[in-house]
């Protein structure tokens, strides 16, 4: 398959319009729409008021994916820490 | 952030991965992965991201009430940075490995061991900031 890149979709746009109610504008509208939704905001404003800098870490002891126990206090006086989120999509 | 637990391997820095809800499943680019309907799946998902990023920083996953990522303020890409003293030294709305390589450098160059280490203290509200 050949590869498609932006001048393929210069030269074929997906609709009419040069494309512009393809589906890749659709997620610019969400986009916009997640910028304005009051409940994103109000997340984004409770993370600054959690866990501010120079307070406590809480004590988090959860199951890593090989099965083996993850306990923050075993680091405590040993090791920085960096904790990162993740997910698939 | 792998590259950077590769770079921090030696020096006594810990990287986490907390795994937590998808906050995009069944969206077009990721039709394959749906919402989480028990903790198995959840875990086998979290199995799965090993094996697509090839990571080696110990994964976490959270329960199905998500108690730890709420505690931690609910943002699906969020970044802590813990000293030794077990006190926040960094946090952030996005994760930035650059900012996180800074902070590991001054945090892990401490000088005699007497010394208090130079903590900065900084709250960076960058990427998504709304």
């Amino acid at each position: 398959m050949a590869r498609i890149g932006q001048n393929h979709f210069q030269r074929n746009p997906p609709g009419p319009l040069f494309g512009l109610w393809s589906a890749r504008y659709l997620d610019l509208i969400k986009l916009i729409k997640l910028k304005l939704n009051p409940m994103i905001k109000a997340t984004y404003e409770r993370f600054s008021s959690v866990l501010a800098p120079g307070s406590e870490f809480p004590n988090i002891t959860l199951t890593t994916v090989e099965g083996t126990t993850f306990r923050t206090a075993d680091y405590r006086g040993k090791k920085h820490l960096v904790l990162f989120t993740g997910a698939i999509t | 952030m792998e590259q950077l637990a590769t770079k921090y391997g030696g020096r006594d820095v810990q990287f986490v991965c907390l795994y937590v809800r998808e906050p995009h499943p069944g969206e077009r680019a990721f039709r394959e992965y749906q919402k989480h309907t028990s903790h198995d799946h959840k875990v086998r998902y979290a199995q799965e991201l090993v094996r697509l990023k090839a990571m080696n920083v110990p994964v976490i996953v959270d329960g199905m009430d998500e108690a730890v990522h709420r505690a931690l303020g609910n943002l699906p890409n969020l970044a802590y940075v813990v000293d030794k003293q077990g006190r926040v030294a960094y946090k952030a709305t996005w994760t930035n490995a650059e900012h996180i390589d800074e902070l590991l450098s001054e945090l892990t160059s401490e000088g005699d061991p007497g010394r208090r280490l130079p903590v900065t203290i900084r709250d960076a509200a960058v990427g998504m900031a709304i």
